[in-house]
């Protein structure tokens, strides 16, 4: 089994000690800690779960983990983010019933959220919704100043 | 023309022409709109409609909101609008649909503007640096705001927290809406003067807090990552989809010198007692 990570249609930024993706393909965004990213930039098709928990380590500079390298792929796995699903493919357990207390725990190596599109962030006071509550009147601080300017020209017409 | 920061748009002014609509045609943040209105409504609206909007004439718009009016045999007006053609729903009663078309045109211009990024969030000022709650709509973000203000803090949006390209802070410089009418007396008598001035400089990000009510919570909250930081505020964000590269590049470069936290709340001014005393 030699992971292979999806980067089409993915794009990175990187943080101290952690990575963002944003993935135009499903919108969605997702960060991934330490050891998550290491494996994901690493998973090249070319490395066994052996050869890629050797590596996550070294660049760690942290003990070898398998279990957590496994965590990691399972999570990426489930995000998207692998074109291969390696982890279940190789028979193992899943990471809840293998990690399950560090689950509990909340301790993820990869977050997602979904991009909303922009009017998703429409208030409920907008149309479409229950009538809004009343909205404040702002009181003039002053009165308007003489009207002194030509108007531009314009059109009356219903949509 | 000077229309005074808060005052309605009568139905006098220099934007009225004529029966049965109006047409107003303006600029904010790059994003030209053009407002077409029965009379009755131009008279509710607050100029400026959006926060650093200017008055614009014939350069193409990028977007057209269009504002029907029909009254039912119950005497009450409904009124539908429409972007660019398209039906966005209706309200009945002037002063919802003032309201409704404040907002879509707001949430345009945060969608639309191009040398910013717009994320949904009540800001205010804290030792020079910016406090950000994020939060969508009925989050409690005018509310919150209000609170940091009357503990000292000073006051730059309750509604969207403006990125530039350098990870800075920008006002959204309008008079919050709030639901109360206790906090809106509350917040003319703290605010008023200042909305009257000119909007304050842009700031770094100092604190990003991920929050949700729960009834009698204490903020006891856990720090998250910087990665998980800048989640919370892409959750938020507007032109996300539109923009991402852009999005994400801003934003992470603001919370890079940040620290966020997340966790419950109780109710406002308590929350904004133990926040400022933490930091």
């Amino acid at each position: 089994m030699k992971p292979l990570a999806r980067k089409s249609g993915i794009f990175a930024e990187n943080l101290p000690e952690e990575v963002v993706l944003y993935d135009k393909t499903h919108d969605k965004v997702h960060n991934l800690n330490k050891t998550a990213a290491a494996v994901w930039e690493n998973s090249d098709g070319s490395k066994t779960i052996d050869e890629l928990t050797r590596v996550v380590a070294a660049k760690a500079g942290a003990p070898e983990d398998r279990n957590l390298v496994l965590q990691a792929l399972e999570e990426l796995e489930d995000a998207g983010l692998m074109e291969v699903g390696v982890a279940r493919e190789a028979g193992l357990p899943s990471r809840r019933e293998a990690v399950g207390k560090m689950v509990m725990a909340g301790s993820a190596l990869v977050a997602t959220i979904v991009a909303a599109a922009p009017k998703a962030h429409a208030s409920p006071g907008a149309p479409g919704d229950p009538p809004p509550l009343p909205t404040p009147h702002n009181p003039p601080p002053q009165p308007l100043p003489p009207i002194g300017f030509r108007p531009p020209g314009g059109v009356h017409k219903k949509h | 023309m000077f229309v005074a920061p808060g005052n309605r748009l009568a139905s006098d002014s220099p934007f009225s022409l004529g029966e049965p609509d109006s047409v107003l045609s303006f600029d904010a943040l790059g994003v030209k709109l053009k407002l077409r209105v029965p009379r009755a409504l131009l008279s509710q609206l607050a100029w400026p409609i959006v926060p650093g909007a200017e008055v614009a004439n014939g350069e193409p718009p990028d977007a057209v909101f269009s504002v029907r009016d029909d009254c039912s045999a119950e005497g009450v007006t409904r009124y539908e609008i429409a972007e660019n053609g398209a039906v966005l729903g209706a309200v009945n009663g002037l002063e919802a649909a003032a309201s409704a078309v404040e907002s879509w045109a707001q949430l345009t211009v945060a969608t639309l503007a191009k040398e910013v990024v717009f994320v949904h969030a009540g800001v205010v000022r804290w030792k020079d640096q910016a406090i950000v709650v994020p939060g969508r709509s009925l989050s409690g973000k005018s509310t919150l705001a209000l609170s940091f203000v009357e503990r000292g803090a000073d006051y730059y949006s309750d509604e969207y927290a403006i990125f530039d390209s350098e990870g800075r802070i920008h006002p959204y410089w309008r008079f919050p809406k709030l639901r109360i009418a206790s906090d809106r007396n509350v917040a003319r008598s703290l605010l008023a003067g200042t909305l009257r001035g000119a909007p304050p400089r842009p700031i770094p990000l100092g604190w990003v807090l991920i929050t949700r009510y729960e009834a009698e919570s204490r903020w006891l909250p856990r720090q998250l990552s910087c990665g998980r930081t800048l989640l919370g505020l892409l959750d938020n964000t507007v032109p996300l989809r539109c923009r991402p590269e852009q999005s994400v590049s801003y934003l992470a470069r603001a919370v890079k010198n940040a620290q966020g936290f997340d966790g419950m709340r109780g109710e406002a001014g308590d929350f904004a007692d133990q926040v400022l005393a933490a930091l």
